[in-house]
């Protein structure tokens, strides 16, 4: 296998060219002051960095942080049945059931929002002054990543040795408990996966704040949208590497707390073994 | 043989494909940056037939990504339009060229200094000037007007339009106007939000503090003033094209926006056979704005951009815009195109005995900002002027403190 290592050369020296070098420009970006790109204008300056005190920023993280919690509680408590019933079915086509749920994502996005927008302010539904609340950016959040959520779920119930079920079912544990002392444990990663796959877009997004939002409701997206149209490079680096740093600790959180469970429930495992339980 | 004949056939066609791509791209072309929907197409196909050139447009959507394509000379453009305060900020910093105003070829540029409606000259004269003077020979006015406010005009909103009438923007910031619960939207442009308190407030929409000044940024007391007041505004909507046609589907009771948004939503209210019930108010004080046609330094071909625009000025053609986009003319020549059909009895929309069709006549008489965005608001009208990067951001910070 060596004497294929030449071969992720490529992968490094992409890595280096628009992961890494783009950091480190952004970074000394947040120490200069200029229009734009105009990097020959560029004057010394920790303007950005005074920008940093101002409250809306927390406020706009805060509310992005709660419109990805329920956007991910309510696509994990949608999303984890729908996965769990066609993977169990005895349907002859799952793919094409799946296939029927991606059917809306074939089409852009943006439409789809706007789509939403134009249900919203017709005449039944408008009396309901949905547009311009959280509870309406979080639905449509929610139907615009539901499919990230059912995917990886499903992916792992379908890979899952169905041996361990019927062994449960054989010792005679009821079929809750089997869910809740099988099956639930054996599909985290999939729920993990599915969790920080909506949950990225949904903190990060600003299209449906901006559009279902109605300007009332603002993200941390919308400020750095705003602050990047304002050609202001340098503070819109900073709220970057800012946002780019909360995500991975939040992310780092779930990792985290996915591992503590997995331990938890090794060691209760080994724990009733010891004891000469069972399951 | 097989072989060399699938070669040699192989060769032929790419040869031809080659060919036939090169000979059919002109080489005289012009690169124009303009705003979406804001050109008679069927006019670019005629400067493209009259000139034998292509014409490659592109669009944007903000004055900031104006100026940045223009500035980061990516693309060499020939012509663009940018709007009045991105223009002097271009000319501030050596972006665009004095225009070809003394050549015989092209009269209607070289008749610039008298062209152009008066009170659009006084604006030039007031706004546009540097150490030298007036750098009118540097851009070329193309539509203009003024900031206003689309009102509803259905049984409960008359108190809307008299607060607009007796108080101007003010009508949008203080609620206490109204005896009952109002739906007013704001334009999500954070400088236009500012700019839209300032001038309810009787103030200069550019200034940085109270006592005035024009700072490089604005002053602490200011920002806390304009946050606590849009806190108080409790605008319902924000929002961009979305709020006209709320104003006019009365979702919304009033909006803040431009002159041309109010024409544009009405020539499609005709258009759906929807009847008119909203009107447009541009209050005594207020700013007024105007797009020009520019030619970028990096620009390639500037013999060609100075026919396009001299093509642009020509009185007849600046009418088939004006008509197709529905913006107020900066020609005066093309004001008296317009009277003058009116006084034929032209139609503004639609024909004779057609349903919901509208003289032009009563559409100039009906709504004279057209014609005349300023029209008895000399004492008081403004425009925004070129502002720094840290301003603009934080405008965008006031806008935020809504989060």
């Amino acid at each position: 296998m060596k004497r294929f290592k030449w071969l992720s050369f490529p992968y490094f020296v992409w890595l280096i060219l628009l992961v890494i070098t783009p950091i480190f420009v952004m970074l000394a970006m947040t120490f200069l002051s200029m229009n734009g790109m105009s990097f020959s204008k560029a004057v010394w300056s920790v303007d950005s960095y005074a920008r940093m005190g101002d409250p809306a920023i927390y406020k706009a993280l805060w509310n992005s942080l709660v419109v990805a919690f329920f956007t991910v509680l309510i696509c994990f408590a949608l999303g984890y049945p729908v996965a769990y019933i066609i993977s169990f079915s005895k349907l002859r086509n799952k793919m094409l059931v799946l296939l029927v749920m991606i059917l809306p994502m074939w089409s852009n996005s943006m439409l789809r929002i706007v789509s939403w927008l134009r249900l919203f302010s017709t005449d039944g539904l408008a009396a309901l002054h949905l547009l311009g609340s959280n509870e309406a950016v979080i639905f449509v959040t929610v139907t615009t990543y539901l499919p990230f959520m059912i995917f990886p779920i499903y992916t792992v119930l379908e890979k899952m040795d169905r041996s361990l079920l019927e062994a449960s079912r054989d010792l005679g544990v009821p079929a809750w408990k089997t869910f809740l002392k099988v099956t639930f444990p054996l599909s985290l990663g999939g729920v993990s996966s599915g969790v920080i796959m909506v949950f990225l877009p949904a903190a990060t997004g600003f299209a449906i704040s901006q559009t279902i939002g109605q300007g009332k409701v603002r993200l941390i997206g919308n400020l750095l949208q705003s602050v990047f149209e304002k050609n202001n490079y340098n503070f819109g680096s900073l709220l970057s590497i800012f946002v780019s740093l909360c995500i991975i600790l939040a992310i780092l959180l779930i990792i985290g707390l996915n591992s503590l469970v997995k331990k938890a429930k090794a060691k209760l495992a080994s724990s009733s073994l010891n004891k000469g339980g069972n399951l | 043989m097989k072989k060399a004949f699938i070669i040699v056939f192989s060769a032929l066609i790419a040869f031809t494909v080659f060919a036939t791509t090169v000979l059919a791209t002109p080489s005289n072309i012009l690169y124009l940056l303009n705003w979406g929907e804001y050109i008679d197409m069927s006019l670019l196909a005629e400067f493209e037939s009259t000139y034998h050139c292509q014409v490659v447009l592109e669009t944007v959507t903000s004055s900031e990504a104006m100026y940045q394509k223009i500035a980061a000379s990516t693309t060499s453009y020939d012509v663009a339009i940018p709007g009045d305060y991105t223009v002097a900020e271009l000319h501030e910093e050596g972006l665009i060229r004095r225009l070809d105003v003394n050549n015989p070829d092209l009269p209607y540029l070289g008749a610039y200094k008298t062209s152009f409606s008066d009170d659009l000259s006084s604006l030039i004269y007031e706004y546009m000037k540097d150490e030298d003077g007036v750098y009118n020979d540097y851009f070329m006015p193309y539509f203009w007007g003024a900031y206003c406010a689309i009102y509803g005009t259905r049984p409960g909103e008359e108190e809307v339009e008299a607060a607009l009438k007796e108080k101007g923007f003010e009508a949008f910031y203080n609620r206490g106007l109204y005896s009952s619960p109002k739906k007013i939207g704001m334009y999500d442009t954070a400088r236009w939000i500012l700019a839209s308190y300032l001038l309810s407030q009787g103030l200069d929409p550019n200034i940085t503090d109270r006592d005035g000044s024009k700072d490089d940024d604005l002053s602490p007391a200011m920002v806390e003033e304009a946050k606590s007041k849009l806190k108080e505004a409790h605008f319902d909507e924000f929002g961009n094209d979305q709020l006209k046609r709320n104003v006019a589907t009365g979702s919304l009771d009033m909006c803040f926006t431009q002159l041309g948004d109010f024409f544009d939503t009405l020539f499609l209210s005709l258009e759906e056979g929807k009847d008119i019930e909203f009107n447009v108010a541009v209050p005594k004080a207020t700013a007024a704005f105007f797009d020009s046609m520019v030619i970028p330094s990096t620009c390639q071909n500037y013999s060609l951009a100075n026919k396009f625009i001299n093509f642009m000025l020509n009185p007849e053609k600046a009418y088939q815009n004006a008509k197709a986009i529905g913006y107020s003319p900066t020609l005066k020549s093309v004001v008296e195109l317009y009277k003058e059909d009116a006084r034929k009895g032209a139609y503004y929309f639609g024909e004779e005995d057609s349903k919901g069709s509208l003289l032009l006549s009563d559409f100039l008489s009906r709504y004279p900002v057209y014609l005349d965005p300023l029209a008895g608001k000399k004492d008081a009208v403004y425009m925004l002027e070129p502002k720094s990067i840290r301003y603009l951001t934080t405008c965008e910070t006031i806008f935020n403190s809504l989060a």
